[in-house]
Formats: C-alpha cells, structure tokens, sequence
C-alpha cells in the first residue's frame, strides 16, 4: 500500500523513478491501489492530487488520457474518492479541483459533492 | 451618378492616367480625363474592418500572439495584410486613415473619395472634409462597401482601387487588396467551446464580442464554400478536418492549445469541432462518454476500456505503445476461440465505480434528427430513436436506451470493449502496473478480453456508458 502512495507522490512531485517517466497506465495502477481502500495516508495524498497545480510528466507514447488533461482526471478521480469518503471533510479541496481544472466535466462531477 | 461606377472609372483608367479632371463636377458625367501632372496630395495609410461594434464583422484571434488581428487596421501602408471577417451578405463598413504626401500642399476642403472594386463590392464615394494632424495623418474614417458583400461562405479577395477628388482634379491613390472571410451567420459565443481556463474575452474595446480564432475560420470558410444548411456545413467541416494539417493524439485538450500544438486527443477536439461550426453560427452539442467499469462477480468487470484500431486524423497508427490483445471476433460463446494480437491500439479507461476516461463527440440536431459528429476519427452518423442523454455523472447509461446509438455509430468506432471475463475456465484480468510489484516502473497494463463491440448484444444493459 505504501508504495502505491509513494508512486503518487512522486508523479505529483514531476519526478521519474531512476530517470525514467512514469506513464498513464502507471499513474492508474497507483490511483486504483490508492483510491481502493481507505487510510489517512490515502486521503492525504488524494487531497494533494485534487489540488494539484503542477503538471504531471508522463512518458506519451505510452499513451494518455482522452478525454481530459491527466492532471484534471488526477483530480477528478481524487476527488470522486474523497468525496465518497467523507464529502464534508473534504469540501475545500473538492471545490479546488473543480476550480483548477480545464475540463468543466471535473465540474460537473465536483457538483454532486458540493450540493 | 458619381466616380464610383465601376465603368465609368473603368473607362478613365484606360486612357493610363493617375490625374483626371473633371470638367463637371456637380454634374453627372465625368467627362474629360487629363494626363497626370501631379501627385496625388495624399496617401492611404490604413484600411480596418474588424473594429469594435462595426455590424457584421467577427473578430479573429491569433492562436499564438492571442492578440485580435482588429486591434489594428489589417491592411496599412508598411506591408501589413491580414484577413478580417464578416457574415455573409454584409453591406461592410471600413474606417480608412490617410496620410499626407510629403512635399505636398496640405489638402484642404471637401473631397470626394471612393475606391472601384475590381473582384468584388468596391467602396461607395464619400464627399467629407479631410484634415490631418501634426503628424500628417487624418483620423479614422468611415467607408461603406458600395454593395453587399458576396451571399455565401467562401472567402472574398478584394482588390480596390482608390481615387479622391477634389472637385477639380481626380487623383489616383493606388490599389489595396483585401481577403475577407464570409461567415454563414454571426458567430456563436465563445464561452459554448472554450475550456474554463482558455482566454475568453473578446477584443480590449468590445469583450463581450464573439470572437473565433483566425485558422478556423479560415478553414472553415473554405472547406464549407458554398454550403447553406448546418447539416452541409458540418459534413463539409468534417470531411476538410485533414487539411487542418491538426493530429489526433496529441498533448492537448482545448482549443487554443490545440492550435499551438497542433492536434489533441478528444477532449480537445470535441470543443474544436463546436468551435468550427460556431464560427458560422451552428450550435452543436458536445457529450463525454465515459467508460462505466463495473466490477462483476470472481474478478470480472465490464467494462475496463474501450479500445480503438483506428490511428485518428493524420495519423497512420495509433499514438500508443503495442500492448498484447486477447480478441474475441464473434459472439462470445463457452467455445468463442481467443485470437493474441500484439498491436497498437487506443485504450480508453475507465475505473472501477467511478467516472474517469472515454470518448467526446458531437451531435447536430437538424431536421428532427441527431447527427452524431466524431471529429477525432472522421466518422458521421444519423441516428434514429435517439434523444440526447442529459449530463448526469451519477448514473450509467445502457446503450439499448438510446436507439439505434450502438449499430449507427458505436459499432463503427468503438471496435472491442475490453473486460476482465471469465472464457474457458480461464479469467481474463486487465490489470494495470502494481505498485508493490519491484518491477512497477517496468510494467505494462495486462489486457483481459476484448470483444467485438458488433458482436455484444443490445440488451441487459451489457454495454453502458456515463454522459456528461
């Protein structure tokens, strides 16, 4: 579990592992790991993702996401998760990711937290 | 009857001369043209169209500078020349500043100045007093094409050729040329295509102006000549997107960073598309598909992905590393036979029971019908029994609920829907990189089974997607 936190962070962080960028599908497999089973080390590094003004460094030719930036599915899901867990603890960053992101179906998806 | 006719100008400026004299200036023929003996007193300096709240003209952005090619004159006298934009059919205003010949007498009284159009409306004479500055230069004046601008998208290459008199003598003041771009109908407002983040106002004087940028309207006026419902138009936007030179697969998601990078992936084109047909007033809609990952008994889910062969336009092949494919090309029985591909394919995930990736398209509601537009992978399609879904990121829709969505335009784009499925005793697992494997950064995502989408029944609710 920890080291599913760990990989997170340091793609928030804009760091490869040993030089090499993480990609989409990675990012993933720490997202399902992280947002699968919740702990305040979870929360707390979901709560970073939601409101995470940086950008992420994939590898591209190992694909991308479609439909949206990977930093606005980053907190899209991340805020999904919080807001599943606890939406009033969590109001102020689900808010900010809906703030942040570029893609206003983060928005529409922040809604049903924020009502 | 004044200089503006066309074919009386004609005539004079056969005889080759750049002064003409007018025997009979409040009469109605100019009768008698005098070979040149003097330079004309003035010059042109600027000619402008796109400026605030001139009727008829749109404003064009450029994608790089994000500055309005309005916020000056598109045409002056030091070599600048870009495009402006009107609706078609515009009877266009101009504002055009002069400036002072050097060495000249300073004009002074009323001149009648107007230019013949060559290719096109001219500029109906004017009889006004000129007066220039400390700087030799008079303020903006006001011009009105001596017609209506050309009834039809296109684009219209002007060239005009401009005279002042000033009562006594005509002057010659040489030929502009003009490109203007002729919208269907006002342009919608930017705010329907553009992400929340892009630039969003209109030019400094007028913010609240719809605005679209240069490239697209230039494409769009010359892929859609001629067309005159929004259902032409779009096809013909559709089938021009090639020429765009713009990719599928590219780092971008929104219009202005896919100008400046010149392709996207769909969440991008989705609002370029809408962009395109907004710059001649067509209202599209646009929807996010999103994958629904239901997790199923004993490991199983459907659906994890859906997975694309199509490379997208201007590609040749998919912008995806190869990945190891275990399809299913017929109808998934007990004895269905497994085919291992290792290609390259788009794989749109999703993830369990929540919202993340898919697909963004468009729809055209037109003739009580829903055309179904997908820019990113050149695919049109009508749709019968269709109602478009509303924006709801809380429940998934299944397929079956919305006509014929599946046969008409899933089937044909969306080749396999990837799950986690139990076939022949063996469970298919998509699986993506596990962190706590030592090798993570190394690993790859494990496809389970991929199914023809054509051969997945339209019913129970197999298929369903999330629309937003």
């Amino acid at each position: 579990m920890a080291l599913a936190h760990e990989h997170l962070e340091r793609m928030l962080s804009g760091l490869a592992q040993g030089g090499r960028p993480y990609g989409w599908q990675h990012m993933l497999g720490a997202l399902q790991v992280v947002c699968g089973e919740r702990s305040s080390e979870s929360e707390a590094v979901l709560r970073k993702a939601a409101s995470y003004e940086g950008r992420c460094r994939l590898d591209e030719a190992a694909g991308l996401p479609h439909s949206m930036s990977p930093e606005d599915l980053l907190r899209s899901i991340a805020l999904q998760t919080l807001g599943e867990w606890d939406r009033d603890r969590h109001r102020d960053v689900i808010a900010r990711a809906a703030e942040l992101a570029d893609s206003d179906h983060v928005a529409v998806i922040a809604r049903q937290y924020l009502a | 009857m004044g200089l503006g006719s066309s074919g009386i100008y004609g005539a004079l400026t056969c005889l080759s001369s750049n002064r003409l004299r007018d025997r009979d200036f409040a009469g109605t023929l100019w009768s008698i043209a005098m070979p040149a003996s003097s330079p004309a007193p003035f010059a042109l300096q600027s000619v402008a169209f796109g400026y605030p709240d001139n009727p008829g003209a749109i404003p064009l952005r450029d994608p790089v500078s994000l500055s309005f090619l309005g916020d000056q004159p598109e045409w002056n006298a030091a070599g600048r020349g870009v495009p402006a934009a009107f609706v078609r059919a515009t009877r266009a205003t101009i504002r055009v500043v002069f400036a002072r010949a050097s060495g000249q007498p300073i004009p002074q009284g009323v001149w009648r100045i107007g230019a013949r159009g060559q290719s096109g409306p001219g500029i109906a004479e004017r009889e006004l007093a000129v007066a220039f500055d400390s700087a030799g230069q008079t303020g903006p004046l006001e011009f009105r094409l001596d017609a209506a601008l050309p009834d039809s998208i296109g684009k219209a290459a002007l060239e005009w050729s401009w005279w002042a008199s000033d009562g006594n003598t005509t002057y010659t003041l040489g030929v502009t040329r003009h490109e203007l771009l002729l919208a269907w109908k006002p342009a919608i407002a930017p705010a329907v295509w553009l992400s929340p983040k892009e630039p969003r106002d209109g030019p400094p004087d007028q913010p609240a102006a719809n605005w679209t940028y240069l490239p697209i309207m230039q494409w769009t006026c010359e892929w859609a000549e001629g067309k005159d419902s929004p259902e032409k138009i779009c096809d013909a936007i559709l089938a021009g997107l090639p020429e765009s030179g713009l990719r599928y697969a590219v780092g971008a998601w929104n219009v202005s960073a896919m100008l400046q990078k010149h392709g996207g992936y769909c969440g991008g084109w989705f609002r370029m598309f809408q962009a395109m047909a907004g710059a001649h007033g067509i209202m599209l809609e646009r929807r996010f598909m999103a994958v629904d990952w239901r997790r199923e008994p004993a490991e199983q889910a459907r659906w994890c992905a859906i997975v694309v062969e199509a490379p997208g336009l201007n590609r040749k092949e998919p912008e995806e590393n190869a990945s190891t494919f275990h399809d299913i090309d017929e109808r998934l029985t007990e004895s269905s036979p497994v085919e291992r591909h290792h290609q390259r394919r788009y794989r749109f995930w999703g993830i369990p029971g929540k919202v993340l990736d898919g697909h963004c398209i468009n729809f055209l509601r037109w003739e009580g019908r829903w055309i179904l537009y997908d820019a990113s992978f050149g695919i049109r399609a009508e749709l019968r029994e269709f109602s478009l879904p509303a924006s709801d990121p809380t429940h998934a829709l299944p397929v079956e609920a919305l006509g014929d969505f599946k046969e008409a335009y899933l089937d044909l784009a969306v080749n396999f829907m990837l799950g986690s499925l139990e076939h022949e005793g063996k469970l298919f697992l998509t699986q993506h990189p596990d962190p706590q494997d030592p090798g993570f950064q190394n690993g790859v995502t494990r496809n389970g089974l991929s199914l023809d989408t054509t051969r997945i029944p339209k019913r129970d609710a197999l298929i369903t997607f999330y629309w937003i």
